[in-house]
C-alpha cells in the first residue's frame, strides 16, 4: 500500500493547473509528432529537451512524457487513414487498419486502435507502479559489478532478442560507445580520440545523434520513397465510439496477450517495434478470425496497438529504477534528467520522491488525456496529413536544425546533425538497428566509469562479474542473450538431426 | 512529386554497400584502436588507463565488421555478386539528393546568414522547386514560419538562435 499512498501524492503534483497544462501540450505536441513522416517521438523530444532547461524537472517530465504518449497515440492515425506508418510501431497496424477504413470502418479502427493503446498503457502503468520501487530497493544495494552486469544485460538482450543479424547489432552498439567516448576522459582528464580537433572536445551529444539518425534520416528515406499522401477521411461520432467500445470487450484475451508481451519487450530493451509485431503474429495464429487477418480484422488493430503503447510504457520501469532506459525515446528522458540534474537509478525513488511519483501519476493522467484528446480531434490530424510533403519536409529539416542548434549552441552540430543523418539512412536500409546505437552513445559514460570502478575493485580481473550469485547470474543470463542466435541455430540443428531419421523410415 | 519518382536502373547493389559498411566499421574500428593503444590501454599505478575500455570497444568493433564482411565475400565467392537487390535506384537516389544538397547549403547558409533568414529561403525555394507552387505562395510561408521560430525562440522561451546581418540591421 505503500506504492498507493505515494502514487496519491503524484497525483497532487500533478493535478495542479501549471502542471496539466503542459499536460495538455505535450499531448497536442505529441500527436502531431507521431502523425508527420520524419518526426518521431524520440527526435521530437530531443529537438524540445533544450526548451525545458529552465522548467522545473517535474513540469518538464510530464511535458515531454506526454509528448511520448501522444507519439503512440498518433502513430496509429497516419497508419489507419493512410496506410503510411508514422512510426515504426505503427507499421503492423496498417495490415488490418488500412483495410478496415477503406470499407469505410476508419471510425471503429481509430477508436479501437485508441482504447487497444489506452489499455496496454494502462496495464504497462500499473506494472510501475508497483514493480518500481521493489526494484528501486533491491538495485539500492549494486555496486559497480552489478551495475555494469545489469547494463551488459541490457546490450547482450539487443543481440539475443534482436531481429537483425547478431554482428550488426553489435557493431552498431560498439560504434556508440567508441563515440560516447570522444573527448575528455571524467576519470583521469585526459583526451580521447579527438585527433586535434577543439570541436570534439566535449564529444558527440547523443541529442543531435538522435535528430540526425531519426530525424533527417528518415527525411531522406522518405523522400526515396516519394510518396504522396492519399487517405481516407474520417470522422469519429460519438455512436461509433459506444459502438466500438461494445464489441472490444470480445477481444480481452488478445489485449491481455499483447500487454503482456509489450510490458516484456519494453523492460528488455526489445522495444515497441518487435512488440506489436509479436503481438499481431500471435493473435493471427491464435484467433478463431486468424485467415482473415489482413483484409479488415479490427482484432488485427487490437493486438499491435496494445502491444507497442504497453512496450512504450514499460521502457520507462528500467529507465527510472535503474538509470538504464529500455528505448531510444526513453534515453532521451533519461539524458532529460541529467540536463535537469538529477541522477537517474535507485537513489531517485528515496532523494526525489516527488519527481518519481509525479512522473508515474502522470503516466496515468496523461493517457486518459490523450485518449480524450485524439478521439476528438481526428479530423484535425488527418487535415495536416494531407499538406503536401514538400511544405512538410523543409519545415521537418528546419525543426531539426532548430532542435540540434540548441543542444549546445554549437554550429558544429548542425554538420554532425547531417552525418548522422547519412549513417541513419544507410543503416536502416542496410538493417544496422539503430536502438543499440543510440542507447550505447547514452550509456557509454556510466558503463564505461562502472566497468573501472569494478575493475579496480578486482584488481583487473574479471572474475569479479561471478563473484556472488547475483552478479554471476545476471552476468551468465547476458552470456545467453548473446550467444543466443548460436544457441537456438544448434538446437534447430539437433531439432533436425532427430527429426531426420523418423522422417527417413 | 511521385510522378517524377521513376526507379530507373539500379545506382548500386546491396552487396556493394554491405562490403563498403564493412569497410568503413573496420577502418573506423582501426582508428579507434591504434589512437586508445597509444593513450594508453593497460594499466598505471591509479587502475585502468584512458584508452583501457575504447580500446576493447574497437576491438570488439573490428571483429563484428570483419564478420560481417566476411559473410559478405563468402557470398560473392559462391557466385551470388549483386544477391539481396539495389540498395538504391537512380531516380530514388536523385530524389534523395534533391533534399539533401538543399539540406546542406541551408546549413551553411545558417554559419553565414542565420537561421531565420535560411529558414525562410530554404522553405521557400524547396516549396517553389518541388512543390510548384507560386513564388508568392511559397515566399509568405516560408517568411511566415521563420517569424513564428523567432517568436518562439527569441521571445517566448529566450533560446537564442544563429542569427545573420539582416536581424543585426534590425537590432537583435
Amino acid at each position: 500500500m505503500d506504492s498507493f499512498m505515494s502514487l496519491m501524492q503524484g497525483f497532487s503534483v500533478v493535478l495542479v493547473p501549471g502542471n496539466f497544462l503542459y499536460m495538455l501540450v505535450g499531448i497536442l505536441l505529441g500527436v502531431l509528432i507521431g502523425v508527420l513522416p520524419g518526426l518521431g517521438a524520440a527526435n521530437g523530444i530531443a529537438i524540445l529537451l533544450p526548451l525545458t532547461f529552465g522548467m522545473h524537472p517535474t513540469s518538464a517530465i510530464i511535458m515531454l512524457s506526454c509528448i511520448y504518449w501522444g507519439a503512440l497515440f498518433g502513430g496509429a492515425i497516419a497508419s489507419i487513414l493512410f496506410n503510411i506508418p508514422g512510426e515504426p510501431w505503427s507499421v503492423a497496424t496498417t495490415f488490418d487498419g488500412f483495410p478496415l477504413a477503406q470499407k469505410g470502418r476508419a471510425g471503429e479502427a481509430l477508436t479501437a486502435s485508441f482504447t487497444s493503446s489506452f489499455i496496454g498503457a494502462l496495464v504497462a502503468v500499473i506494472l510501475i507502479t508497483f514493480l518500481a520501487p521493489i526494484i528501486a530497493s533491491f538495485a539500492l544495494q549494486f555496486g559497480p559489478a552489478e551495475f555494469f552486469s545489469v547494463q551488459l544485460l541490457t546490450f547482450c538482450s539487443f543481440v539475443g532478442m534482436g531481429k537483425e543479424s547478431p554482428f550488426k547489432t553489435i557493431a552498431s552498439m560498439m560504434i556508440g560507445f567508441a563515440l560516447a567516448a570522444v573527448g575528455l576522459d571524467n576519470v583521469t582528464g585526459q583526451l580521447r580520440m579527438t585527433f586535434g580537433f577543439n570541436e570534439l572536445l566535449n564529444g558527440f551529444d547523443f541529442l543531435v545523434a538522435v535528430i540526425g539518425l531519426f530525424g533527417i534520416g528518415e527525411i531522406l528515406l522518405t523522400m526515396e520513397e516519394g510518396l504522396s499522401f492519399k487517405g481516407a477521411s474520417a470522422r469519429i461520432n460519438p455512436l461509433v465510439v459506444l459502438h466500438t467500445w461494445k464489441v472490444l470487450p470480445r477481444y480481452w484475451l488478445t489485449s491481455l496477450r499483447g500487454a503482456a508481451i509489450g510490458c516484456w519487450l519494453g523492460i528488455t530493451p526489445g522495444g515497441a517495434t518487435p512488440a506489436s509485431f509479436m503481438s499481431y503474429g500471435l493473435a493471427k495464429r491464435f484467433s478463431k478470425n486468424g485467415d482473415k487477418f489482413g483484409t479488415g480484422e479490427l482484432e488485427g488493430v487490437v493486438a499491435p496497438e496494445t502491444a507497442a503503447h504497453a512496450a512504450g510504457t514499460s521502457a520507462l520501469l528500467p529507465m527510472l529504477t535503474l538509470g538504464i532506459p529500455g528505448s531510444p525515446t526513453a534515453a532521451v528522458l533519461l539524458g532529460g534528467l541529467l540536463i535537469w540534474g538529477l541522477q537517474p537509478g535507485p537513489l531517485l525513488f528515496v532523494e526525489q520522491k516527488d519527481f518519481v511519483w509525479g512522473t508515474i501519476a502522470a503516466m496515468y493522467v496523461g493517457n486518459v488525456v490523450g485518449l480524450a484528446v485524439v478521439l476528438t480531434t481526428v479530423p484535425l490530424w488527418a487535415s495536416i496529413l494531407r499538406i503536401p510533403f514538400s511544405i512538410i519536409a523543409p519545415v521537418i529539416v528546419a525543426i531539426c536544425a532548430v532542435g540540434a542548434f540548441t543542444v549546445n549552441n554549437a554550429m558544429i552540430d548542425l554538420f554532425f546533425m547531417l552525418g548522422f543523418g547519412i549513417i541513419g539512412y544507410v543503416f536502416k536500409k542496410l538493417n544496422y538497428p539503430l536502438a543499440p546505437f543510440v542507447l550505447a552513445l547514452v550509456l557509454g559514460d556510466k558503463a564505461e566509469s562502472s566497468f573501472r570502478q569494478a575493475m579496480l575493485g578486482s584488481g583487473g580481473s574479471l572474475s569479479i562479474f561471478w563473484s556472488n550469485w547475483l552478479v554471476g547470474g545476471i552476468t551468465a543470463l547476458s552470456m545467453i542473450m548473446l550467444f543466443w542466435p548460436l544457441i537456438s541455430k544448434v538446437i534447430g540443428m539437433v531439432r533436425r538431426k532427430g527429426a531426420h531419421p523418423v522422417a527417413a523410415e | 512529386m511521385s510522378d517524377e519518382a521513376e526507379s530507373g536502373r539500379s545506382l548500386v547493389s546491396i552487396r556493394t554497400m554491405e562490403i563498403a559498411t564493412a569497410i568503413v566499421i573496420i577502418a573506423f574500428a582501426a582508428v579507434v584502436m591504434i589512437s586508445n593503444y597509444e593513450l594508453g590501454a593497460g594499466w598505471d599505478s591509479s587502475g585502468p588507463e584512458s584508452g583501457y575500455f575504447p580500446f576493447y570497444v574497437g576491438l570488439i568493433l573490428l571483429i563484428s565488421g570483419a564478420a560481417i564482411l566476411i559473410g559478405e565475400l563468402t557470398e560473392v565467392i559462391k557466385g551470388r555478386p549483386s544477391g539481396g537487390g539495389s540498395f538504391v535506384d537512380t531516380g530514388p537516389f536523385v530524389q534523395v539528393l534533391r533534399i539533401f544538397l538543399p539540406m546542406i547549403v541551408y546549413v551553411i547558409g545558417i554559419v553565414y546568414i542565420g537561421i531565420y533568414v535560411s529558414t525562410a529561403i530554404f522553405i521557400g525555394v524547396f516549396m517553389v522547386w518541388l512543390g510548384k507552387y507560386r513564388v508568392i505562395v511559397a515566399a509568405l510561408f516560408g517568411i511566415g514560419i521563420a517569424v513564428a521560430l523567432f517568436l518562439t525562440f527569441e521571445v517566448w522561451f529566450l533560446v537564442p538562435l544563429p542569427k545573420g546581418p539582416l536581424e543585426a540591421l534590425l537590432g537583435y
